[in-house]
Parts: C-alpha cells; sequence; structure tokens
C-alpha cells in the first residue's frame, strides 16, 4: 500500500494576469520503503510538490493522503500532529534550529510529541551514533561542518517513527562526496520501510532511487518504470 | 510451493495527544537559548524594563521613606499623652492613666538652654528599655546612663559642649559623667542628654509624655492630652495620595509606555526568527508552540529586565540611603523599604513584556509555513480600521478633562474620576488613532523627495510595529507636557505649602494674629510630645480662607524635634507658636535642605526660644525681612 498518494493535485498562485500554475495534475504514489527522486529545472515545481506532500502547503485542487489519511480532512493542529509524527524534511539548508544543539535539534520533534526530556535525548543521541555523529550530539548548529549539519538534519528526520522523508535538494550545499554519503543515508532509511521523496538536479544522485519522475513547469512529463516487485507478480497472477 | 504476501497496512497515529509540559519545558528552552544568543536585538526594551524598574525602586523608597516615620513620637504605643503641670498634677495624671490603661512608658524632658547662645536641648529621662519608647533611642557608643550621675547625650550636645564619652560635665551645679552617645533615630534634630530613669527631679516645667496602649482596657483614652497615633498619621498624611499609590500608578503607566514599544520590538524580533519559527512548524510544531516561543522570550525579558532593575535599584538605593537621612533627619534602614509596593511594580515589569509579546506571538502563528520557512515576511494585510472609535475617545476625552479642570478641590467636587477617566480616554484614543495617523502619513508622503517618501511608505505598510511606536512617543510627549504644566501650575504658587522649594536660607513666615485659641502643649517628636491641635474641622481648608481674613496656618502635627520646636514656639496662650513650628517644620524638613548644623543656625537668628507664645507677626518681626510675599495678612520671606 502507498504511505504517500497524491491524487489529481493542482497548485495554483496569485490571481488574475499574475497567476501561476505551480503544478497541474500530479499523480504520484509512494510505497514505504520507495525512494522516489523528483527531477526538473528550476520553477518546474518540484519544491511545491514537496511542501504539498509534507502537509506544508495546502494543493488548490486534488487530494493528498498520507497513511490513508486525506489531509483536506485534517485542520491545521492535526497536520502538525501528522508532521511531528510520521514527516520528517530535509531541506537544502539544513534549516538546524539555532541555539539548540545537534541533540537536541534531533531530540525536539520527539518532545514536541510529549516524550520526556531524558527519553528523547537518549533516541536522539542513539540516531546520531547510528549515523557517526555521536560525538557532535553537543555541538551547536553553526559549530558543525555542512555535511555534519546535514547529517543531524537526516537524523532529525527519520528519528522515531517517521514513515515518509522529504528531502529537498538534501546534497544541494554539499560536495559530492558528503553528497553520495547524504544519499546513502536517505537510502538505508529507506531500507528500514521508510517512503523517500526526493527533489534533485543532479542525475547520478537520482540513480540511487527507485523510481524518477520528471516534472516541466508544473505538468509530470515522464518518469522511470516501477520496478517489478512481488506484489505485481502477485497481481498478475491474480488476474 | 505457495508463497503468501501480507499487504502491508499502513496508516498514521492522528490521536490528539499533545506534547504537554515537554513540549512546553522544549520550546521554552529554545526561547532562552534565543535570547541568550539574540539579547542585543532586544536591549531597547530590556533597558526600558531595568531602567524603569530602578527608578521605581529608588523612587519610592525615597517617597516612602523621606517623611518621618509614622510612629515618631509613639514608639510601639498607640497613644501618648503629653503632661504639664505641677508634679503633683503630673503624678496624680500618671495614676490615672496607669490605672485605666495599664503600662505606661514615662518620658520627661527639661528644656534647658545651651549658655551662650539661643540653643536648647532636653534634659530626658527615658528608660532605653521601656515598654513603648525603644523605636526613639538608639545607643551609638558607650552604654547607656544607668546610675544617677550618669548621662548619654546626642551629637549636637557632645558639640555644644565640646564632651566625649568618659568626659566629666559639670553642668548648672551638677556633676555629670558622660557613658554614651545616643541619637533618637526618628529625629535626628532631637537634641537631648538621656540621664538614668528617675534622675531628672519634677518641676512645673517639666514636660511628661506617657505611651501606652489601650488593648487591654475597656475605656476609651479621652482627655484633652492624649493623642492617638493613628489619628496623628492622618493628620500627618494631610489628604495626600499615598506614595506607594502614586508609585504604582507611575509603574503602571510606565509599563503601558514599555508594552508598547515592546510589542514594535517584539514584532520585529519576530519577522527576524521567522524562518526559525518556520522550521519549528514543519518539525510538528502546532501554532500553540510558537506562540509558546514568541511569549516565552516576552516572558524571558520581563523576568530578566525586573530581577536586573531590581538589583540595580536597590544598589543605587544603598547609594543615596546615608543622603537620605541627612535630609530627611531620621535614621532609615538599608532594608527599609515598601517591599509590597516594589513586589507589585516588579511582577508589572514582568508580566509587561509577556503581554507585549502576546500580539506578534498570534501574528506570528498565523503565517504560511512555506513563507516563514523562505524569511521573507507575509505582506501586511490592508487594515481598514475607523477611525470612529479614537475620535470618539478623543472627544470624550477633551469634555472629561475640561470637566475636571473646571472643577476646584474647593468646591466639594472630586475632580479624580473625570481626570482619571479623560487621561484613560486619551491614551485609549492615542492608540486607536495611531495607526490611522501613520496612514495618513504615508499619504502625505507621496508628494515628498523619494527618500522621505520611502520612509514614509514603509512606515505605513507596517503600520502593525510603527503605530505602537508613534503611540509610545506620543504618550512618552504627553506626559511630559503634563508634568512641565502641572509642576509650573503647583510651583507658581510660593504660599503653597507643598510648593516651590526655597533657597536653604530662606523661610516663609505665615503670621496671623493671635487668637484666643488655647496652645498648650508643645510639640516634641523625639519624645513623644505633640501640639495641641484642634480638631481638623475646625480648620477651614485653605482655598476657604477668606483672603481679608486671617489665615490659619496650621499645616500639620507631624513630629519635629523638640528643642527646636520648643525653640520656636515655646510654651504659650496663643496658638501662633504651633504656627511657626509648622512652618518650620515645613520647610525644613519638606525640603530638606538644612543639615544639622545649618538648622541649628538658622534657630540661633530667629527669635526668643523659651520665652511665652506671642503673635508670630511680632516675635518674627526680630527677622530680617526681605517683603511680604502674600496677601495671606502677614506672610513673609524671611532670612534666616
Amino acid at each position: 500500500m502507498s504511505f504517500l498518494e497524491l491524487h489529481d493535485v493542482s497548485k495554483t498562485y496569485g490571481d488574475g494576469p499574475s497567476q501561476v500554475h505551480a503544478l497541474a495534475h500530479i499523480n504520484l504514489e509512494v510505497e514505504a520503503g520507495s525512494l522516489v527522486a523528483v527531477m526538473g529545472p528550476s520553477g518546474s515545481g518540484k519544491s511545491t510538490l514537496l511542501t504539498i506532500a509534507g502537509s506544508l502547503e495546502d494543493p488548490s485542487r486534488g487530494e493528498v493522503m498520507i497513511g490513508g489519511a486525506a489531509l483536506s480532512h485534517l485542520s491545521r493542529d492535526d497536520k502538525a500532529r501528522l508532521r511531528r509524527r510520521s514527516i520528517g524534511f530535509v531541506f537544502q539548508d539544513f534549516n538546524l534550529l539555532p541555539g539548540l544543539t545537534a541533540a537536541e535539534n534531533v531530540s525536539l520533534p520527539l518532545e514536541l510529541d510529549g516524550s520526556r526530556s531524558s527519553k528523547a535525548h537518549a533516541m536522539a543521541m542513539q540516531m546520531l551514533d547510528e549515523l557517526g555523529l555521536a560525538d557532535r550530539g553537543g555541538a551547536f548548529p553553526d559549530e558543525l561542518s555542512g555535511g555534519e549539519r546535514q547529517r543531524v538534519a537526516i537524523a532529525r528526520a527519520i528519528v522515531g517513527e517517521r514513515r515518509l522523508l522529504l528531502a529537498d535538494e538534501p546534497s544541494g550545499a554539499l560536495d559530492s562526496a558528503n553528497g553520495e554519503a547524504v544519499m546513502r543515508m536517505v537510502v538505508a532509511a529507506c531500507r528500514n520501510g521508510v517512503a523517500a521523496v526526493v527533489v534533485t538536479h543532479d542525475a547520478q544522485l537520482a540513480s540511487w532511487a527507485d523510481r524518477v519522475m520528471f516534472i516541466r513547469d508544473g505538468h509530470m512529463v515522464d518518469q522511470t518504470s516501477q520496478p517489478i516487485g512481488p506484489e505485481s507478480l502477485l497481481a498478475g497472477s491474480s488476474q | 510451493m505457495t508463497s503468501v504476501i501480507e499487504r502491508q497496512t499502513v496508516t498514521v497515529d492522528l490521536s490528539h495527544r499533545e506534547g504537554g509540559m515537554a513540549a512546553r519545558k522544549a520550546v521554552t528552552r529554545w526561547a532562552w537559548r534565543l535570547f541568550r544568543r539574540e539579547w542585543r536585538q532586544q536591549l531597547l526594551v530590556l533597558s526600558l524594563v531595568v531602567l524603569t524598574v530602578a527608578a521605581l525602586v529608588v523612587g519610592a523608597s525615597v517617597s516612602t521613606d523621606s517623611p518621618a516615620p509614622a510612629n515618631t513620637g509613639f514608639g510601639t504605643a498607640q497613644y501618648q499623652a503629653d503632661i504639664v503641670g505641677t508634679p503633683a498634677h503630673d503624678q496624680s495624671r500618671l495614676s490615672a492613666l496607669s490605672h485605666d490603661f495599664g503600662t505606661l512608658d514615662v518620658i520627661e524632658n527639661d528644656a534647658t538652654p545651651v549658655p551662650g547662645s539661643l540653643l536648647t536641648f532636653d534634659f530626658r529621662s527615658q528608660n532605653p528599655n521601656g515598654p513603648f519608647g525603644k523605636p526613639m533611642l538608639q545607643l551609638l557608643s558607650g552604654r547607656y546612663p544607668s546610675r544617677p550621675g550618669e548621662i548619654a547625650i546626642t551629637q549636637g550636645v557632645a558639640q555644644d559642649f565640646r564632651l566625649k564619652v568618659g568626659s566629666v560635665w559639670h553642668f548648672q551645679g551638677k556633676r555629670w559623667l558622660v557613658e554614651g552617645t545616643v541619637q533618637n533615630p526618628q529625629s535626628l534634630l532631637d537634641e537631648f542628654a538621656l540621664v538614668a530613669p528617675g534622675d531628672l527631679p519634677l518641676t512645673s516645667s517639666t514636660r511628661i509624655t506617657a505611651l501606652f496602649d489601650d488593648f487591654s482596657s475597656t475605656k476609651k483614652p479621652t482627655g484633652g492630652d492624649i493623642i492617638s497615633a493613628a489619628s496623628a498619621k492622618a493628620n500627618a498624611n494631610g489628604g495626600i495620595i499615598d506614595p506607594a499609590t502614586i508609585t504604582l500608578l507611575l509603574a503602571a503607566v510606565g509599563m503601558i509606555l514599555i508594552g508598547l514599544v515592546a510589542i514594535a520590538g517584539f514584532t520585529v524580533l519576530a519577522q527576524r526568527r521567522l524562518r526559525s519559527i518556520g522550521m519549528l512548524q514543519s518539525l510538528g510544531g502546532t501554532d500553540r508552540h510558537v506562540r509558546t516561543v514568541v511569549r516565552a522570550n516576552g516572558a524571558v525579558v520581563g523576568v530578566v529586565g525586573a530581577l536586573l532593575g531590581a538589583v540595580l535599584g536597590f544598589a543605587l538605593w544603598a547609594v543615596y540611603r546615608p543622603h537620605l537621612e541627612s535630609s530627611s533627619h531620621h535614621v532609615i534602614g538599608l532594608f527599609q523599604l515598601p517591599w509590597r509596593v516594589l513586589l507589585i511594580a516588579v511582577l508589572i515589569a514582568m508580566v509587561t513584556p509577556f503581554l507585549a509579546a502576546s500580539r506578534p506571538a498570534r501574528t506570528i502563528a498565523k503565517v504560511s509555513i512555506v513563507k516563514a520557512l523562505s524569511g521573507r515576511p507575509a505582506p501586511p494585510k490592508p487594515a481598514h480600521r475607523s477611525a470612529v472609535p479614537g475620535l470618539v475617545l478623543l472627544v470624550g476625552s477633551f469634555v472629561l478633562l475640561g470637566l475636571a479642570g473646571s472643577q476646584r478641590p474647593g468646591d466639594g467636587g472630586a475632580p479624580a474620576p473625570p481626570l482619571v477617566g479623560g487621561f484613560l480616554c486619551l491614551i485609549a484614543a492615542i492608540v486607536l488613532l495611531a495607526p490611522i495617523t501613520v496612514g495618513l502619513l504615508g499619504r502625505v508622503g507621496r508628494h515628498l523627495p523619494v527618500t522621505a517618501r520611502l520612509a514614509l511608505r514603509d512606515l505605513a505598510r507596517y503600520r502593525s510595529r510603527s503605530a505602537s511606536a508613534l503611540a509610545a512617543i506620543s504618550l512618552g510627549v504627553l506626559i511630559a507636557v503634563v508634568i512641565c504644566v502641572a509642576v509650573s501650575a503647583r510651583y507658581s504658587d510660593v504660599l503653597d505649602y507643598a510648593g516651590p522649594n526655597l533657597s536653604s536660607n530662606q523661610l516663609v513666615v505665615y503670621a496671623d494674629p493671635p487668637r484666643p485659641a488655647p496652645c498648650s502643649s508643645v510639640p516634641t517628636a523625639g519624645t513623644g510630645h505633640r501640639p495641641r491641635r484642634r480638631p481638623s474641622r475646625a480648620w477651614p481648608r485653605r482655598q476657604e480662607w477668606p483672603t481679608a481674613s486671617p489665615a490659619p496656618s496650621v499645616r500639620s502635627t507631624a513630629p519635629f524635634p523638640s528643642s527646636r520646636r520648643r525653640r520656636s514656639c515655646s510654651t504659650g496662650s496663643t496658638r501662633a507658636p504651633t504656627t511657626c513650628s509648622s512652618m518650620g517644620r515645613s520647610t525644613w524638613l519638606r525640603l530638606g535642605c538644612c543639615s544639622r548644623s545649618a538648622s541649628r543656625r538658622a534657630r540661633s537668628t530667629r527669635g526668643p526660644t523659651s520665652s511665652p507664645c506671642e503673635p508670630a507677626s511680632t516675635r518674627w518681626a526680630t527677622c530680617r525681612w526681605r517683603g511680604t510675599t502674600s496677601h495671606l495678612g502677614g506672610s513673609a520671606e524671611a532670612e534666616a
């Protein structure tokens, strides 16, 4: 079953002559454990797709479903609850909260959801340890390198029971080595059952994905075929 | 072989479980960290809170501690009786009081001139461990006299007679051994020589003060020689608003201004943190979490500012306290502060920034997450506010203020309600009209050069924060103007008791012709002696005095050092001496310009000391007149 589903999603900004169609009739399904890369030129609507998929923004038309829940039926607080329990974001410029250490950044979503500080901190440190940042837990964001910051952001995005990882140019501000390391972590998260959507310009990084979709001027112009899996075999036999 | 693949059901948990205390703790911690990182950006609001609280601490302490203590002359007693007469009469009166009210603390005084001068001092017999009089006696060095022939003196007496502890003093045919130096903490102008209890022979000139309580008695203290501490305190206040109330009012007004500035400051700060706020929301922070972050920042500013201000104010108070002691002529403890008032003021200071941060918190929580993440503030929404409420309040304020201005205190009406109402309406009108005024400025700016046009346009576009700053500035100017007008009006009347400060060598003398009113007692604060006063209703308010008739000059019966009081207004049967002493106190104590030595110098130029009371106009004729300054029949400005 798909964890993320976009059905005929369109997004329009502005009114009248200044109206801009950022997305038009986008359909997308991302299964748990799969990695989808979204490619396209600048201004094609990739980031808009990601923000709509992550409930940061409402579509003008269409429906977005996450884990079976239609976002159009959720209140603002419900969406916030959904984000902190199920969705993790990774941005190009890291977006770590200033003033909080790496460990505190990672543990913040857990604390926002009611976990005790000590428990959340322990889980954050465990996650940082898995990403090779155990000794940097007490460092503030401005004391970390770019690669370290992005790894902290990934740790924050997948800590707890997160099931959906949305990454917007996660390697955009990194060198190729760090970019590849980041993608490797995203893939590792997918292996653990996380559904991931990665927006990237880099075809080499997109090659890590199970599926690549191409967007131009808000329209999906192409996408690679879905790899054959056991479910498709099952579907074929039932026919 | 058959394989069964189970389709996984993936759902999300959307149960209404909030973060609760853990979430609040997390966002508050983040707000604290942000404050630590970016406190410089909040320096304006922080400084305003610190300075206001410091000023309130110092101002409240000075205004509360400047007047003589409420129990001056009473110690811890509720009543005092001033007994003058023959020794037999004194003894019988004391016996009667002791019979009616139980324990008495008896203080005997004998006014004695300093040879070769016009100064006097008291020979005083008082038990240092008396049940009520302890607050009126303090040992500075040595010990209290305990045996006949032993004495303890004040510093003034020591200077006059060149004595010190251990000296042998031959005075009026008797030999005294100086055992210590003492003072009356409630009146540093009180000069006396303390002898052992019972070592002062009773004569007809001996003035006896008996302090007592009536809690154990069913009989109400009555008698012309009895004064209650409560009535003395009420008369000393004279209907003037309590300093604590004034301080709290000032705190409230000051904090309103700071709140207006803080709203603008926190709005700017929230805009700067917009991106971080967006990050928090993308992590799952709700609107409540966002509001908590901004409000917590306001609370932190309030708490830090209030605590720093309190510490700064206390330090300033500690530095200024000795000067205040010398000018107010009584001992003031370092921790003798109006704690209740200060606590309320500090709490107001803590709460104000928190409340000021609430509006930006609500505004910033409504910003779209994507726009917040982009760091671009949302374009201001066009505000279509009606000017009618503001204009109505403005007109209402003018009406109320006009009504208050047309009333005179002598008319019997109370100007306070329309005055307060008028100011409240005016403040509300300024706050409501400020955004409209800023908008008008933007329109006017169209015809100006580009630099001014851009500035005014930005001002008008972001009027949500510029309007509050404009309102704060307007209110600040309003307060300054009100103070200037009030002070100039108040101080234009040189004969007003609470009016202008005279120089240290000037006195305003209100002389009135002798009256048959009794003046049987002479006030001596240090010993608990009080001036014999008429009931308050017997004295018309000053505004009611006919200009052609003699003006009664009683100002206050608040305590006054015995020696000086006796010096200027000795015993007699007319009311004129009381007038003199009251005025003397009014000028010297209030102005705080007369040091002990200066006051003694002044006393020496005033006139006969222990002569019977005589009409003030006659007695003050001994002063060098500089000119009559009032219509109040004989008022004059005398150079001391």
